[in-house]
């Protein structure tokens, strides 16, 4: 269920990693598992369709980048990318207080 | 270490065998998938992991070639519908191509095989069929050699067959010389499809006709302006072969699906951090 939940809502939580700066794909699927606490632990190879179709969207832009001599896609978030980011966050939001007051807990 | 015995590059060299789309799409799936792996076993490593361990932790984590490769398909068919839709159209006129070329071939067989026989053989009218006046009238007004309406149909039908149906081939040649021209100057809308979907197509459509000739062989048809039963089982046969050769093509598919790749870059250099 919660895979299900974490692919349900991927793109939002990818824009969100990507909001505190641009960063290759382990980078930001390690940052996904360690901030959700292993809660968010997709198969790490999925996720990068995720991150292609986010960019095919116009809401993140890549360049690649050989930084320590390993070539690696860099993502960054763009100006559409920050306000899909803010929209998803505030949806996401009215949401989860909906679910929350359904369910008797604190939002 | 060698390329046989890194898991690395098994892994990535099954993942690719399973990845469709266009050629660029297809390294940077593969360029990142290397450089994610290598990073997390940099990473099990550098967290106290024996090298073997470390691969293997980094590889179920990736999740299996099977696995990524219909997420990363099924995201590329959903994002790429443009190309898609470039893809579909020049598989469309290359099949369509292909076709009009057999067309053509089938024709030339046909005259051919008139020359060695009888041109009443391969394009003789039924003898059952039912000639109308003005048809006859026509006939026998542009076949002046002819005597009888059934000999001006039967040269009728050569000429016209033969003239219209190798100019449907000749067109063809023409179709196919254009789009692969078009191909040649933009690589990256190949490959959007798997490789055995066009020879498929061609078995079944090339199959289905080979059997739709044979039924108007067996009846000795006459279908508007074509007739004759060496003409029948010759286009028949032609389109027979045709749906062989698709056919021995979709089996050849496997071997030839492996692409070729530059040699990857050996891993280098410490490894990154993940923040």
């Amino acid at each position: 269920m919660a895979r299900d939940q974490t692919r349900g809502n991927l793109d939002l939580l990818l824009l969100r990693i990507l909001s505190r700066g641009p960063a290759h794909g382990y980078a930001v699927i390690s940052a996904l598992k360690d901030t959700s606490g292993g809660v968010f632990d997709l198969p790490e190879g999925t996720v990068y369709p995720s991150l292609h179709r986010l960019e095919a969207a116009g809401l993140l832009a890549s360049d690649w980048d050989s930084a320590g001599g390993r070539r690696r896609r860099v993502y960054r978030l763009t100006a559409q990318g920050e306000t899909s980011l803010s929209t998803g966050r505030s949806e996401w939001k009215r949401f989860a207080g909906g679910i929350n007051s359904v369910l008797g807990e604190s939002a | 270490m060698s390329t046989e015995s890194d898991p690395v590059e098994r892994y990535l060299d099954d993942l690719m065998s399973k990845l469709y789309g266009a050629p660029s799409h297809v390294r940077r799936v593969l360029a990142e998938s290397e450089a994610h792996l290598r990073d997390a076993i940099d990473g099990n490593l550098a967290a106290g992991m024996l090298p073997e361990a470390a691969s293997s932790a980094a590889l179920s984590s990736f999740g299996s070639a099977a696995q990524v490769a219909a997420a990363v398909n099924r995201a590329g068919w959903a994002t790429a519908r443009g190309p898609g839709l470039r893809a579909a159209a020049a598989l469309v006129a290359r099949l369509a191509a292909v076709g009009m070329i057999v067309i053509g071939i089938s024709a030339a067989a046909a005259r051919l095989v008139a020359a060695l026989t009888s041109t009443t053989t391969v394009f003789g009218l039924p003898s059952g069929a039912r000639i109308p006046a003005v048809a006859c009238a026509h006939w026998l007004a542009v076949q002046p050699t002819a005597h009888t309406c059934r000999q001006a149909g039967t040269l009728e039908a050569s000429s016209d067959l033969t003239m219209y149906l190798g100019l449907v081939g000749v067109l063809g040649v023409l179709l196919l010389g254009v789009i692969l021209l078009l191909q040649s100057r933009s690589p990256a809308s190949m490959g959007v499809f798997p490789p055995i979907l066009a020879p498929a197509i061609g078995a079944a459509i090339f199959g289905t006709a080979a059997v739709g000739l044979g039924a108007l062989t067996a009846s000795n048809a006459v279908v508007s302006m074509a007739w004759g039963l060496g003409f029948w089982s010759t286009t028949a046969a032609c389109a027979f072969v045709a749906a062989l050769v698709c056919a021995g093509r979709v089996l050849r598919v496997p071997q030839g699906r492996v692409r070729h790749r530059q040699p990857r870059q050996p891993a280098a250099g410490p490894a990154r951090s993940a923040g």
